[in-house]
C-alpha cells in the first residue's frame, strides 16, 4: 500500500494508491456526481454513465473520477464551464433516453437529485417516445424499462456482487437493453430476488413489486430510517428500515460487519410482518370451554378463538400460577423451558436464569438443537463456536462445502463465496443434490444420500496414503491420529466410490486438492447434521480438516452454518441443558458454585432434557409444565402427530411469541411479545459477531420484549431481579459468559458491534486457535465414530428416501415469512420434489396432488419433477402449515447432538385418491 | 416462479451442442466461437442451445445471453432459426442498388431503409450482389491464393528462418523495421510487449469493419502467408508462443482459406513451435477496435476499455499483448528485404509509396486501388473508370461511416490540401463515391444509423448520442445548436474513438447539411 498526494480543486489530498479519484474525493469530503458508480465493496466501476468526468491536468480528454487510479502528484479539476457544461448536456442526453412520464416521476432518485442539481428539467433533445409496458411479472421485483438509464449497476449487482447472473445488459449500440435470464420475463427467470439490484438502480427503473411493505407506496414518505439486525439467519445481515407512520415499509441493506450492504429475499422483503394483522397485540387466557385437542392443527386466526383477552396482571398471575402449581404438585423435574434462537441474548439469558433459579429445573434447551452442527467441533476441538468468519473464504485457496445449499439457506453469504470463486477460491460441494450452486464447484461430490462418513473418509485415506498430511501439525497438535489412520483404511476411493456413487477419480482430485491447498476451508450445514449419524459426518470431515492442518490462519479453518440469526449468542448464555452460560459443564460443581454465587441460589446440577427429548417425556406423562417462549415445535418438532400429543397433554403450557402459532393452540396463557425490530438488545450472529439491535417500530399493542416478561413471570413467582433495563441483563449476562470478556453495555452501544473475543489477535482476522485449541491439554483430538446409520432405510412398503429442508422465501416454520406478503407470492405452497425417474414412473403431471406417507403420517400436496434430485429421493420443505414435513420425519437422534434425522426417514408417494373431481380440469 | 427444474431440447440439437463443446476445453472465453461453429452447424442458435451451452460453459444464461444478443454474427432468436439473412442495406449496397435522390426519398418515406436490413458484410466492390449471409454469400469470393510454394520461392518466411536460426535476431528487426521507415508506432508496440513481464499474445487483426472497407480482404485472398510471414516475425521477436489470427466473420471463405494454410504450414514445418489460434469476429465493427477484439477473445461483449493501461501491458488476459493489423503486417515484410513482384499487384504495398484504397459506390469498377501518387480523389475516381454510366460525380465519404462527406469540388482540390484542412483519409482508406443526384442528407442518415447500431452501447454520450443523431438525420428539420450540443457531448464524453468520431461526423454534417440548405 503507498499512499500518493494528489490535488484536487485545489486542495491536497493523500489517498491510497489503489483509490479512485472519486474515493480519495470523497473521503476528503467532496463529492464527484455519478450515477453508474457505487462505493459499496464488489462494484468495480463502469465508467459508462459519464456524469463523473473530470479534468487530469496534463490530459487532453476529460477522464472518469470513478475509475481513473489516484497517481502521485496528480491534478484534478471537478468543476469549471467546460466540466459543468458537459456534465450537463450527458445529464439531459441521459434522460432523453427515459419516457417522459418516468422522467417527471424521478424526484427522490439518484438521478432525479443529479438532474435537479444540474438544472436539467427538460431535455432538448426528446424523450423516448416508445412507451412499454412495465414488466410486472414477479411478485417482488418491477422493472420499468422507460426509467432505464442502462448505466449497468444492477447487471454488476446481480452478477458481480450477489452473483446470481439473473441481469444481462444485452444487445449492442441503440439496442442495449436490460433482460432478465435469456431474455425472460422477471417472472419466468430464475431471479431469486435479492433485491440487490433495486437497492442500487438509480432511477427506480427496478423497484420493489406492488402492494408489498418493500415499496413505498406513494402516498408515504420515509419520515425516518433505524437500523435492525434480519431475524432470518445466522449471517446476521444489518437492515436499514425505512419508516413512515411508525411502520417499516422498505428495508435496505446497511453496512453491517457481515453484509456489508446486501440481503436476499427475506431480508429485502420479509419485514411487513411486522405490520401483520394477526400479530399477538394483548395478553390471552384459554377459554374454559376450548379443550386441548391434539387432532386439530390450529394456526393464526383459528387459534385465536380459543381464546379470551386478559390484562397483563391476569395473564401474568396465571402463567405464574400454573408453574408453581406444577412444581409443587409433581416436582421441578417435571417443568421444561423451550426458548428460541431469534430471540436477543438477553431473553435467552433471563429466561435460563428463571429455569435454574426459579423454576428449578435443567430442562432447558431450544431450536439450535435442531440444527446441531457445532458439538462435534467442540468434541474435537474445545471450541463452541467457528474458528473464522465465513468472509474468510475471499482469503481461502479452497472450500470444502458439506451438506448444504447455502444460496437457499445462507444467501448472503454464499453471495461472498462466489465472489471468492471468481477470485480463484475452489470450490469442493458434497452434497447429494445437484443445486445450482454447483456450477461455482471445482468439484461437485454428488454422493448417495447419508453415505458422507465413506466419502470424507476416503479422501481422508487418500490424503494420508500420498502423504499429503501437515506433519508438525498431527504431531504437535493433534490427538488420535493413528486410530483415523486405522480407521480409514477401510475406506480405499474405489470402495468408497462404490458406497457413494461417486467418480474415484473426483475423490481423489477433491482429496488432493484439499490437502494441498495453501488455506483451506470447510462449512458444513444441516445436509452434513440432520441424520441420526450426523456427528459422524461432522467428525469425518473435521478429521480431514485436522490432518491437513487446515485450521488456524486466515483463510484456514472451520465454519458450520447455523440456522437461526441468534444461535451463537443464545448458546453462549447458556439456553441449553448440559451446559451453564459461558458453556461450562453443568455437572462440574466449581463452575455450579461460580454460578450459585452470581446468582445468590442453588441450581439444579444434573443434565437436562433436550427439545424433542421433552416433548416424549410430555407424551409419557412425564413432563408436565412448559414454558415456550419464541420456538413452535408444533411445527419445527419431528414427528408432529406425537408433539401435539405431548402439548395437548401437558397440565400447564404458556406461549409467548409474536403470532398465534401452531404451538400455541395448545397453551393455557399465550403473551405477546415484541419482535427484534421492535426492542433493543444484542445478538451473535455466526462470525462470533456480537450485534446491537434498537427499536426501530414499536410494539404493537401490549406486546412488550420477551426478557421483560419472563421477568414478570420470575417475580411473581418470587425472584428478586434488578433489571430495569436491557443493558443491566447484558453486563450480567457479560460476568457470566467469559467470551463476551471485556464488553459493557456502554461500549456495545457506541460500537454497534463487536466480535469477540476481544482479546484475539488482530493480524489473523478473526481467525482462532494459530497455536492452541481451548480443548484440555490444547490440543485436537479425533473422535471415534460411533457407526451410525439411518434411522429408518427405505423397504418395499416405503421404497423412496424423503429429505427435508427450507426453501429460499421461508424461515423455519413460517411463522413469520409466510405472513410477508411478497415472501408468500413467491413462494406460496408447498411442494413435493420429486426426482425425474420417479416422476415418470408414478406417471405424474406437473404440480398434481399426491399423498406422501410414511410410518407417522401423510400429508397431501402438489408434485414437481425436479432434475436436480437422484432416483429414490423426495424433497419437502418444513414451511408449510397446510402440508406440514414434520408430519411425515422420525424422532431418530443423534447421540451426540441429539437433533433428529431431518435429512432421512422412508417415505411412499402416491396419488392423491381424495383429491377434487374436476381438479383434472384445471391447468 | 416458472419450474427451472424441467428442460427439455431436441436430442439431435443436443448431441451437436455437445459434439461443439466437447470439441473445446469448456472454458467461457471459448464462448463466442463455440457459438459461432454451433452457428455453422445448426444455421442459429435457439434459446434451448443457448441454454445447455450455458450450462457445458457453467456460465449463468444471462452471460450468455449478453455474447449471443451483442455479436450479430451468432444469429441469435429465441425459437427460430432464419434460413437465409436480408440483402444488405448498409450505405454502399443502399446507394448502389436503389437510387435515393431527394425527390425519391419524400416520396417513400420508408423508415426501414434506414439499417432496417442486414449488415455490411465487406463486400461494397460488388455491391449489387451482396445478398445472403455469412455462410451463404452468394457472389465469387476469390479463392486463389498464393501458394506456399510460391511464396516460399520469392524468399518468403527466409528472414523468420533465419531468426529461428539465431542468424538475426530480435534487435536486429526492430532497428530494419526502424530504418525501413514503417510507422513508428510499429517499433514502440513491439518494443512495449517484448520488455513487459508475462507471456505475451500475437494478434494478427483481420478484422476491418469501416464502411466501404476490403483492403484487408484483398490482400488476404490473394497472399495470406504474406501476412503471417510477419506476424511470425512479430511472434519471434516479443517472445510469443501464441498467434491469434482474428477475422471478421463476414469473410468466410478466407476462414476455410485460412484453415488450408494453417496446414499447409504445419505439413511443411513452419512455425511449428507457434500455437495457431483462428478465430472469427463475432461481427461487430468495433471490435476492429484493439481494446474491444481484446474483450471478444476473452468471451466478453466487444466493449472497448479505456485506456491506459494499453493491450501492450495489459491486453489479452492481462498478458502484454501485441494487435497489428493486416495491411502493416503485409508492408512490414519490407523491412527485411522482401520485394514488389510484377506478376502479384499486391505485392507492391512492400513499396511505401503506395497507397492503398477501398473504392466503392457510383464507379464503373469499384474495388481495391493501388495508388503510388495521388493528386486529388478525383484521380482515384479516374482509374475506376470513373462514374458509373450517366452520373455526375456527387462527391465521396472519405473515411468510413464517420468520415467525411466530401463535395465534387473538394474531390478535385489537391489532396494535400484537404488533408491540411483536416480532413482524413482513415486507416480503412474507405471512398464512397456518390452521384450528384444523390442526397446528402440520406447519405449522412445512413452513416449515422450505421453508427447506432454499431456503437458497443456502453457509454450513454455514445449509444443515446448516436441513435439522437440518426433520428435528427432521418428527417424533419435540423438544428443546428442542438446538433453542436449533441456533437460536443459525445466528443467529450465518450469512451472510444466511435463515440467521438461520430460527433466529429455529426459536427462536420451539421456544418455541410446547413450549407447545403442554404445554397
Ligand atoms: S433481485 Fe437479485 S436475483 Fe433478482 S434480478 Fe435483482 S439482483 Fe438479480
Ligand atoms: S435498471 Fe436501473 S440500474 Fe439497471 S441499467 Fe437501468 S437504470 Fe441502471
Ligand atoms: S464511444 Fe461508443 S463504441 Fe466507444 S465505448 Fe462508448 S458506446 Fe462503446
Ligand atoms: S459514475 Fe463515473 S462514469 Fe458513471
Amino acid at each position: 500500500m503507498l499512499v500518493v498526494s494528489l490535488n484536487i480543486d485545489g486542495r491536497t489530498i493523500e489517498a491510497d494508491e489503489n483509490t479512485t479519484v472519486m474515493d480519495a474525493a470523497r473521503g476528503a469530503g467532496l463529492q464527484i456526481p455519478h450515477l453508474c458508480a457505487c462505493d459499496r465493496e464488489g462494484y468495480a466501476p463502469i465508467a459508462a454513465c459519464r456524469s463523473c468526468l473530470v479534468e487530469v491536468a496534463g490530459e487532453v480528454a476529460l477522464v472518469p473520477a470513478c475509475r481513473r487510479k489516484v497517481a502521485q502528484g496528480m491534478a484534478v479539476t471537478t468543476r469549471n464551464d467546460r466540466i459543468d457544461n458537459v456534465r450537463r448536456l450527458v445529464v439531459e442526453l441521459t434522460a432523453s433516453e427515459m419516457g417522459e412520464v418516468e422522467f417527471a416521476g424521478q424526484t427522490s432518485t439518484t438521478f432525479g437529485r443529479l438532474a435537479r442539481s444540474l438544472d436539467v428539467t427538460a431535455t432538448r433533445f426528446g424523450f423516448d417516445a416508445v412507451v412499454t409496458q412495465p414488466d410486472t411479472s414477479h411478485p417482488a421485483v418491477v422493472f420499468v424499462a422507460d426509467a432505464c438509464i442502462r448505466c449497468g449497476l444492477c447487471r454488476v449487482a446481480c452478477q458481480d456482487v450477489q452473483v446470481n447472473g439473473i441481469v444481462a445488459l444485452a444487445g449492442r449500440g441503440t439496442e442495449t437493453r436490460i433482460t432478465f435470464d435469456h431474455g425472460r420475463s422477471l417472472g419466468d427467470s430464475s431471479c431469486v430476488s435479492c433485491g440487490e439490484c433495486i437497492q442500487v438502480c438509480p432511477t427506480g427503473a427496478l423497484r420493489s413489486g406492488a402492494g408489498v411493505a418493500g415499496r413505498m407506496p406513494a402516498e408515504l414518505t420515509i419520515e425516518r430510517t433505524a437500523e435492525t439486525i434480519c431475524p432470518f439467519c445466522s449471517v446476521g445481515c444489518r437492515v436499514e428500515l425505512g419508516i413512515a407512520g411508525n411502520r417499516a415499509v422498505i428495508a435496505r441493506g446497511a453496512d453491517g460487519p457481515a453484509n456489508r450492504g446486501r440481503l436476499c429475499v427475506k431480508g429485502r422483503f420479509g419485514f411487513d410482518y411486522l405490520a401483520h394483522p394477526e400479530r399477538l397485540t394483548v395478553p390471552l387466557i384459554r377459554r374454559e370451554d376450548a379443550p386441548k385437542n391434539p387432532e386439530l392443527h390450529l394456526t393464526g386466526a383459528d387459534v385465536l378463538t380459543l381464546f379470551r383477552e386478559a390484562t397483563w396482571d391476569e395473564a401474568l398471575d396465571r402463567a405464574a400460577a400454573g408453574f408453581l402449581k406444577v412444581k409443587e404438585k409433581h416436582g421441578s423435574a417435571r417443568l421444561a423451558v423451550l426458548g428460541s434462537a431469534k430471540s436477543a441474548s438477553e431473553d435467552a439469558y433471563v429466561l435460563q436464569k428463571l429455569a435454574r433459579t426459579v423454576l428449578k429445573t435443567s430442562h432447558i434447551d431450544h431450536c439450535t438443537r435442531l440444527c446441531a452442527s457445532i458439538p462435534p467441533l467442540t468434541e474435537a476441538i474445545g471450541t463452541w463456536t467457528v474458528t473464522l468468519p465465513f468472509s474468510h473464504i475471499l482469503e481461502a485457496d479452497v472450500a470444502l462445502v458439506v451438506g448444504s445449499n447455502p444460496e437457499v439457506n445462507h444467501p448472503v453469504a454464499a453471495s461472498f463465496m462466489k465472489n471468492a470463486v471468481r477470485r480463484g477460491t475452489k470450490l469442493i460441494l458434497i452434497d447429494p443434490y445437484r443445486q445450482p450452486f454447483a456450477r461455482h464447484a471445482a468439484y461437485h461430490l454428488q454422493l448417495r444420500p447419508a453415505t458422507d462418513v465413506a466419502l470424507l473418509s476416503a479422501m481422508t485415506h487418500v490424503v494420508i496414503a500420498e502423504d499429503l498430511i501437515d506433519h508438525a501439525f498431527v504431531s504437535q497438535r493433534l490427538e488420535g491420529f493413528d486410530d483415523l489412520k486405522a480407521r480409514v483404511s477401510a475406506y480405499p476411493p474405489e470402495v468408497a466410490a462404490r458406497v457413494c456413487g461417486v467418480p474415484e477419480e473426483s475423490i481423489v482430485g477433491a482429496a488432493r486438492l484439499f490437502a494441498k491447498a495453501p488455506n483451506a476451508m470447510c462449512f458444513w450445514g444441516m445436509g452434513a447434521s440432520q441424520h441420526a449419524h450426523g456427528s459422524d459426518n461432522m467428525r469425518a470431515l473435521i478429521a480431514l480438516a485436522l490432518v491437513t492442518g487446515q485450521v488456524g490462519r486466515r483463510g484456514a479453518g472451520m465454519h458450520p452454518w447455523r440456522g437461526q440469526n441468534n444461535v451463537q449468542g443464545s448458546c453462549d448464555v447458556g439456553l441449553l441443558p448440559m451446559c451453564l452460560p459461558g458453556n461450562r459443564n453443568i455437572s462440574d460443581a466449581g463452575e455450579r458454585a461460580f454460578f450459585e454465587r452470581l446468582w445468590q441460589t442453588d441450581i439444579p446440577g444434573e443434565r437436562g432434557l433436550t427439545v424433542v427429548e421433552i416433548l416424549e417425556a410430555a407424551a409419557a406423562g412425564e413432563m408436565k409444565g412448559l414454558y415456550v417462549s419464541g420456538g413452535n415445535p408444533a411445527m419445527a418438532a419431528p414427528d408432529l402427530a406425537m408433539t401435539r400429543r405431548a402439548l395437548a397433554s401437558l397440565e400447564h403450557l404458556v406461549v409467548q411469541d409474536i403470532f398465534p402459532t401452531e404451538t400455541a393452540a395448545f397453551a393455557d396463557v399465550v403473551l405477546p411479545a415484541a419482535a427484534l425490530a421492535e426492542r433493543s438488545g444484542t445478538v451473535t450472529n455466526t462470525d462470533r459477531f456480537v450485534q446491537l439491535v434498537e427499536t426501530a417500530v414499536p410494539p404493537p399493542g401490549a406486546a412488550r420484549p420477551d426478557w421483560e416478561i419472563t421477568c414478570e413471570i420470575a417475580t411473581r413467582m418470587g425472584a428478586r431481579w434488578n433489571f430495569d433495563h436491557v443493558g443491566a441483563v447484558f453486563d450480567e449476562m457479560v460476568r457470566a459468559v467469559p467470551a463476551l470478556a471485556g464488553m459493557d453495555w456502554a461500549t456495545i452501544t457506541r460500537e454497534r458491534q463487536l466480535q469477540y473475543p476481544l482479546s484475539a489477535d488482530p493480524s489473523n482476522g478473526g481467525s482462532l486457535f494459530a497455536t492452541v485449541f481451548p480443548a484440555i491439554g490444547g490440543k485436537a483430538r479425533i473422535a471415534a465414530l460411533t457407526n451410525g446409520s439411518p434411522g429408518e432405510l427405505p423397504d418395499e412398503q416405503y421404497p423412496l428416501i424423503l429429505v427435508t429442508g427450507r426453501v429460499r422465501e421461508h424461515w423455519h416454520t413460517g411463522s413469520m415469512t409466510r405472513r410477508a406478503k411478497t415472501l408468500d407470492a413467491l413462494s406460496p405452497e408447498s411442494l413435493v420434489h420429486v426426482s425425474a425417474a420417479d416422476f415418470a414412473r408414478l406417471d405424474l403431471n406437473d404440480r398434481e396432488r399426491v399423498e406422501v406417507l410414511t410410518r407417522r403420517g401423510s400429508v397431501r400436496l402438489p408434485a414437481v419433477c425436479d432434475e436436480r434430485l437422484q432416483s429414490g429421493v423426495i424433497w419437502m420443505a418444513m414451511s408449510f402449515f397446510e402440508a406440514p414435513a414434520n408430519d411425515l420425519t422420525t424422532r431418530h437422534l443423534d447421540t451426540l447432538t441429539r437433533a433428529p434425522e431431518y435429512k432421512f426417514c422412508a417415505a411412499r408417494l402416491i396419488r392423491d385418491e381424495s383429491k377434487n373431481i374436476g381438479s383434472d380440469n384445471q391447468t | 416462479m416458472s419450474n427451472h427444474l424441467i428442460r427439455t431440447i431436441d436430442g439431435a440439437v443436443v448431441n451437436i451442442v455437445d459434439d461443439v463443446l466437447a470439441h473445446h476445453d469448456a472454458t467461457s472465453d471459448r464462448a463466442l466461437e463455440i457459438l459461432l461453429q454451433l452457428r455453422d452447424r445448426l444455421g442459429g442458435i435457439t434459446d434451448d442451445v443457448l441454454v445447455r451451452v450455458a450450462d457445458g460453459l457453467k456460465l449463468s444464461r444471462a452471460e450468455l445471453y449478453e455474447l449471443a444478443t451483442f455479436y450479430p454474427s451468432v444469429r441469435y432468436h429465441p425459437t427460430a432459426v432464419a434460413t437465409r439473412a436480408a440483402a444488405c442495406e448498409d450505405l454502399v449496397c443502399a446507394l448502389v442498388r436503389s437510387p435515393h435522390s431527394a425527390g425519391e426519398r419524400e416520396a417513400t418515406r420508408d423508415e426501414s431503409y434506414l439499417c432496417g436490413g442486414s449488415a455490411c458484410r465487406g463486400r461494397c466492390d460488388s455491391a449489387q450482389d451482396v445478398v445472403g449471409t455469412g455462410s451463404n454469400v452468394v457472389h465469387a469470393d476469390k479463392a486463389d491464393w498464393r501458394t506456399l510454394e510460391s511464396y516460399r520461392s520469392a524468399g518468403g518466411y527466409g528472414y523468420v528462418e533465419r531468426l529461428r536460426r539465431g542468424d538475426v535476431d530480435a534487435a536486429d528487426v526492430l532497428a530494419a523495421i526502424e530504418r525501413s521507415g514503417s510507422a513508428s508506432s510499429v517499433v514502440r508496440k513491439w518494443r512495449a510487449v517484448r520488455d513487459q513481464h508475462g507471456e505475451p499474445v500475437v494478434i494478427a487483426n483481420a478484422s476491418e469493419g469501416e464502411l466501404g472497407t476490403f483492403k484487408d480482404r484483398h490482400i488476404l485472398e490473394r497472399d495470406p502467408h504474406g501476412v503471417i510471414d510477419a506476424a511470425l516475425v512479430a511472434v519471434a521477436v516479443v517472445g510469443a508462443r501464441r498467434l491469434i489470427i482474428y477475422l471478421r466473420d463476414d469473410y468466410d471463405h478466407l476462414y476455410r482459406e485460412l484453415q488450408q494454410v494453417i496446414n499447409e504450414m504445419r505439413v511443411a514445418g513452419l512455425g511449428a513451435d507457434v500455437e495457431f489460434d483462428l478465430r472469427r469476429s463475432g461481427g461487430a465493427y468495433i471490435c476492429g477496435e484493439e481494446t474491444a477484439l481484446i474483450a471478444s477473445l476473452e468471451g466478453q461483449r466487444g466493449r472497448p476499455r479505456e485506456q491506459p493501461p494499453f493491450p501492450t501491458t495489459h491486453g489479452l488476459f492481462g498478458r502484454p499483448t501485441l494487435v497489428q493489423n493486416i495491411e502493416t503486417l503485409y508492408r512490414l515484410r519490407a523491412a527485411w528485404g522482401m520485394r514488389v513482384e510484377a506478376s502479384l499487384p499486391v505485392t507492391r504495398l512492400l513499396d511505401p509509396a503506395v497507397r492503398i484504397f477501398s473504392v466503392s459506390g457510383r464507379v464503373c469498377c469499384p474495388g481495391v486501388q493501388l495508388m503510388a501518387s495521388l493528386p486529388n480523389i478525383a484521380a482515384l475516381i479516374a482509374a475506376c473508370g470513373g462514374m458509373t454510366e450517366g452520373e455526375e460525380l456527387g462527391g465521396v465519404v472519405l473515411g468510413g461511416a464517420a468520415g467525411s462527406i466530401l463535395t465534387a469540388e473538394q474531390c478535385r482540390l489537391p489532396l494535400d490540401d484537404l488533408l491540411r484542412a483536416g480532413i482524413r483519409i482513415g486507416s480503412g482508406s474507405s471512398v464512397i463515391v456518390f452521384a450528384q443526384r444523390d442526397d446528402v442528407r440520406w447519405i449522412a442518415a445512413k452513416m449515422a444509423a450505421f453508427l447506432a447500431r454499431e456503437s458497443c452501447g456502453q457509454c450513454t454520450p455514445c449509444r443515446v448520442g448516436t441513435s439522437k443523431m440518426a433520428g435528427m438525420l432521418a428527417g424533419g428539420p435540423l438544428d443546428p445548436v442542438l446538433m453542436r450540443s449533441l456533437a460536443e457531448v459525445m466528443r467529450e464524453a465518450s469512451i472510444c474513438g466511435l463515440g467521438r468520431s461520430a460527433g466529429q461526423f455529426l459536427a462536420g454534417a451539421a456544418e455541410r447539411l446547413q450549407g447545403s440548405a442554404e445554397c
